[in-house]
């Protein structure tokens, strides 16, 4: 070839393209930037596929508007080629220029080039533009050319940002029917029934995900909070073994296996687990919250204040927080604090626990009578329960018993002067 | 419990022991199936699979192992030795070997796709080339050549017409694409001078090469070739390699194909193209149904009746011919080259060979992990055939040019089970819990002993120390000694900055008024070490301070102290007359000067 005087020493610019091509999609970056720098030196830069090819790795390494620039001036040496054209919509979409991604798909579209990935990365723009409507239309025309799990994916995503779980349930589904043992949609779909409250169903996929990918913490972590959920902790603390080795820094990994030992009433490990995971993620109010449950049990009340004070400077709106603290504050004997800490706790919602425990802090504390008025609210909201939740925790009927006969027995006592 | 509790464990185990444990265990496994024939660790080979090929090229029933290098070299190995190495006249694309006729003895040609051109060596000697069909040029470019060679039209006026062809889709030759790309005239006009003359013609290159059996399904039967060409040609040659009997367009160049089928029967030509689907060709048509891929395929399988495609994202997808997906295996690192494991002779076995670019060679039956053999290296080509007298043997090389053979056992158990695999050896891992002190445990002792009095001491210290904080701000914010004032319902802000080296240097204010009111009357001023630094001013009236604007204001210092080096802070004042403490103060600390060489 080299040399052939028939051609007069013009190089073909194509010569190469195959063995970028293999490089690229053997995802030998280095090799194939080698290859593209050495071909473009030779053309002067003016060869087609290798700058596309080029963009497409400097893409993949995060640099963005120098690929962009690529594919512009690919682009320039082959205006009709709709690639370039579907790359530079990629390039602006990763760039957070949706609408202009937008444009330049409405282009491709008008090129003739109607195929999967058009629509769905319209579908993707849209999604990102929250233009939710014309998203699901996307993807839906997107799955109509050709089906595919991502198309599946993001759908179903759109469908569990508008909370709407169940069409989101129904789309997994549809895409698992497709491809039945995708781990990520396993997974996926088994989150949203977790979400929902059923954990049965959630644990089936979830386990069903984890035989195909034993190794994916996300589904380790959700597989052994439900088995934790059924105090089954040696089960759980197996499965978090494996997610340690994968993902040692998680500090959601850390606060589970702490609550394990928690459960487990090994006190200490759970604390040192605990104080890892808060280590790890300072600002995540549950490790605060568990740190001050677990000390509360160990009575160290004074550290307990603290971790339920954090935990409520994190996350001002959950109810059980003040309840617990309101505890810890009757331990350390603030009676006051710990009232009004109760009172704000029961504003917030209603629940029979807090209403049981304010009345026993107010009767430990001589207030009968607004002792049994707490008492009487404990019996109204313990009533509407469901047989089920009332057995759920023996300790609540045991406590319950001991201060109504308490109370029964502090009234009809002569009131001492 | 099944499992022991994981403190409970009496003899601690280290991860690593349990990691060393799951991977001696699965060598073990690898090698129940995959017997070691030899390895060169120097063979220096720069090839991918399509380059690497067995074939019994001598007719002795000794299968030989050819590897056409990107060095320009076709090596051939017989045994364990490099029987003869033969110099490739390009960098080859892809090698095949092909039965051109019936005639005993029956010896396969050697077909080198490179370039535009297919070399066709006979007994390793070359025989035919056979160039690549050329590609009809435009009448648009022909014309504007045409002008040139008589002199109609000038350089630049062809240049022009090129370049509005090739904006209008034309694809224009090499040769017309240096000449629009070139940048100056002198380049220009010898390049029109040495090619005015001479045919214009476009050329394209193989991208891929595969053979097709003509009527038989034998081993030795007849077969033909079929080329990818980077024009989206598939094309298939005569048995002879002289002739192109079939050409069909694809829309995208070809980057892998995949032959089944009898030519004069029934077959089907699955070619995986650079746009990222998949076409196949049935009997020489194109077939409607299209696999569109999520990512760019690199690598195809054809199973009988399915196609496997690996993807850049890590995932192999199985489809049925007639495009519905089947299945997928998902794996944890790249795909760096996919093989067809087919054994024939003995028993009917296919499967899937894969390899990661962790150097992990998976061999799949449907989708099932069989084996798996760790490389210390990434693969680059794989190739499982006949070698030697071996039916079975897989020829694997390396990045580095290493050369392994290895041999499967003859009665390996292919058959994956279908129970799935038991838990990743990682459950084993005993967890790290950080270890808590004697010393902890004693002091949460005193805690629960003593937590009412430790929380009250605690409490006290904190509004204490909450009140201090408190009155330390009162403080700055009312006497002036801060960078803010918020006196009298305006709200300052002053900056000071200093310029310069010495012995002159500038200190340079910004006063904003962020407040809500106009501030009037105000005088800024500095209080300094008169044995160190002079001041040309050291009184400025600050104009009114409008809300948001921004006010500039420049001292000039100079540094007297003669015997140089040294240094002190300078303090700037905004006073107003209302009060005798300053409104608000700043500290600039000066830099060492440096001295001037003449004193003046």
């Amino acid at each position: 070839m080299g040399g052939q005087p028939k051609k007069g020493g013009v190089a073909l610019r194509e010569k190469l393209n195959w063995l970028i091509h293999m490089q690229y999609v053997r995802q030998d970056y280095e090799v194939c930037l080698k290859t593209i720098e050495a071909h473009l030196k030779e053309c002067r830069g003016l060869s087609e596929y290798p700058l596309y090819v080029k963009a497409m790795i400097k893409r993949q390494r995060g640099e963005i508007v120098e690929s962009l620039q690529l594919f512009q001036a690919a682009t320039c040496l082959n205006p009709h080629n709709t690639a370039n054209l579907k790359q530079v919509g990629r390039s602006l979409y990763l760039l957070g220029r949706h609408k202009a991604a937008l444009d330049v798909y409405e282009e491709a579209l008008k090129l003739g080039s109607e195929d999967w990935e058009v629509w769905h990365s319209k579908g993707l723009c849209n999604f990102h533009l929250k233009q939710y409507d014309a998203a699901i239309e996307c993807f839906k025309r997107a799955n109509l050319v050709q089906r595919h799990d991502s198309t599946y994916m993001q759908l179903g995503k759109v469908y569990t940002l508008q909370e709407q779980y169940r069409t989101a349930i129904e789309v997994y589904t549809e895409a698992l029917e497709f491809s039945p043992e995708n781990p990520e949609l396993l997974t996926t779909v088994g989150l949203l029934y977790l979400r929902l409250g059923e954990n049965y169903k959630a644990f089936e996929f979830l386990g069903n995900s984890l035989t195909h990918d034993p190794k994916n913490a996300k589904t380790i972590l959700a597989t052994g909070s439900i088995i934790q959920d059924h105090s089954d902790m040696d089960v759980a603390l197996v499965k978090y073994r494996i997610a340690a080795v994968q993902t040692p820094n998680s500090a959601q990994l850390w606060n589970n296996i702490g609550m394990c030992f928690f459960g487990k009433q090994r006190f200490v490990a759970a604390i040192a687990c605990l104080k890892r995971a808060l280590y790890l993620d300072p600002f995540e109010w549950i490790i605060s919250y568990n740190l001050g449950l677990v000390h509360l049990n160990t009575g160290q009340y004074a550290s307990a204040f603290h971790y339920f004070s954090t935990s409520i400077n994190l996350k001002p709106d959950f109810p059980s927080s003040y309840m617990y603290l309101a505890i810890t504050l009757s331990r350390l004997d603030d009676f006051e604090n710990a009232c009004s800490a109760y009172d704000k706790a029961i504003e917030m919602d209603e629940d029979h626990l807090f209403e049981l425990n304010y009345a026993i802090t107010l009767f430990n504390h001589d207030e009968v009578q607004k002792a049994a008025k707490h008492f009487a609210e404990f019996q109204k909201l313990f009533s509407r329960l469901d047989d089920e939740a009332k057995k759920a925790d023996p300790e609540v009927s045991e406590q319950r018993d001991a201060l109504e006969k308490a109370l029964k027995a502090a009234i009809d006592a002569p009131e001492v002067s | 419990m099944a499992q022991p509790a994981p403190m409970a464990q009496p003899a601690p185990v280290t991860g690593e022991q349990v990691m060393a444990a799951a991977r001696a265990n699965e060598e073990r496994k690898a090698r129940s199936i995959w017997l070691h024939a030899w390895h060169d660790p120097v063979a220096g080979l720069k090839a991918y699979s399509p380059c690497v090929r067995m074939a019994d090229i001598s007719g002795d029933r000794d299968s030989k192992l050819l590897v056409a290098g990107s060095d320009r070299k076709l090596k051939i190995y017989k045994g364990t030795s490099l029987l003869s190495e033969n110099v490739l006249l390009d960098a080859p694309v892809s090698i095949c070997t092909f039965y051109p006729d019936a005639n005993r003895p029956k010896l396969p040609s050697v077909a080198v796709a490179a370039g535009s051109n297919i070399f066709i060596y006979r007994n390793l000697r070359p025989y035919y080339k056979f160039p690549l069909p050329t590609l009809p040029v435009s009448p648009k470019e022909a014309a504007a050549w045409e002008g040139m060679r008589l002199g109609r039209t000038s350089i630049a006026e062809a240049k022009v017409a090129l370049a509005a062809a090739r904006e209008s889709g034309v694809a224009l030759t090499s040769v017309s694409q240096e000449l629009v790309a070139a940048d100056d005239e002198a380049s220009a006009q010898q390049l029109v001078d040495e090619h005015k003359d001479l045919p214009l013609i476009r050329q394209t290159v193989c991208t891929c090469m595969e053979v097709l059996k003509r009527e038989m399904e034998d081993e030795d039967a007849v077969s033909m070739l079929v080329v990818g060409t980077e024009s989206g040609l598939a094309l298939v040659l005569d048995p002879s390699g002289s002739t192109i009997l079939v050409n069909v367009q694809l829309p995208s160049p070809p980057a892998f194909m995949a032959v089944g089928g009898l030519f004069t029967v029934d077959y089907r030509i699955v070619c995986a193209c650079r746009n990222g689907n998949v076409y196949s060709i049935k009997n020489g048509e194109l077939s409607g149904s299209v696999i569109e891929l999520e990512s760019m395929p690199c690598g195809l399988v054809r199973l009988d009746k399915s196609i496997l495609v690996g993807c850049m994202t890590n995932v192999v997808h199985s489809f049925h011919l007639k495009g519905r997906k089947l299945y997928s295996i998902y794996l944890p690192a790249p795909i760096t080259c996919m093989q067809l494991l087919a054994i024939t002779k003995t028993r009917s076995i296919r499967a899937l060979l894969v390899a990661l670019s962790t150097g992990e060679l998976r061999l799949y039956n449907e989708k099932h992990v069989v084996a798996t053999l760790q490389f210390n290296e990434p693969i680059t080509a794989i190739r499982f055939g006949c070698y030697g007298r071996e039916d079975s043997a897989l020829a694997v090389v390396g990045e580095s040019g290493a050369l392994t053979i290895k041999m499967m056992q003859r009665l390996a158990d292919l058959e994956a089970s279908t129970t799935p695999p038991g838990p990743p050896p990682e459950q084993d891992v005993p967890l790290s819990i950080p270890k808590k002190t004697k010393l902890y445990v004693e002091q949460t002792q005193r805690e629960r002993e003593q937590a009412t009095e430790m929380h009250r001491v605690f409490q006290r210290d904190l509004c204490k120390m909450r009140l201090a904080t408190a009155r330390a701000y009162v403080k700055i914010i009312t006497d002036g000694q801060g960078p803010m004032s918020y006196s009298a319902g305006s709200a300052l802000r002053l900056t000071a900055q200093v310029q310069g080296l010495g012995p002159r240097f500038k200190i340079k204010l910004e006063l904003q008024n962020s407040g809500s009111k106009v501030v009037t009357d105000m005088s800024a001023t500095f209080t300094y070490n008169s044995m160190l630094y002079r001041l040309k001013k050291s009184v400025f009236a600050v104009p009114v301070l409008i809300p948001g604007l921004c006010y500039r204001l420049d001292a000039d210092v100079e540094y007297v102290d003669e015997n140089g080096g040294g240094a002190d802070a300078i303090r700037v004042m905004v006073c107003s007359p209302k009060s005798s403490l300053p409104a608000l103060s700043a500290i600039v600390n000066m830099p060492v000067s440096e001295g001037l060489f003449s004193q003046y």
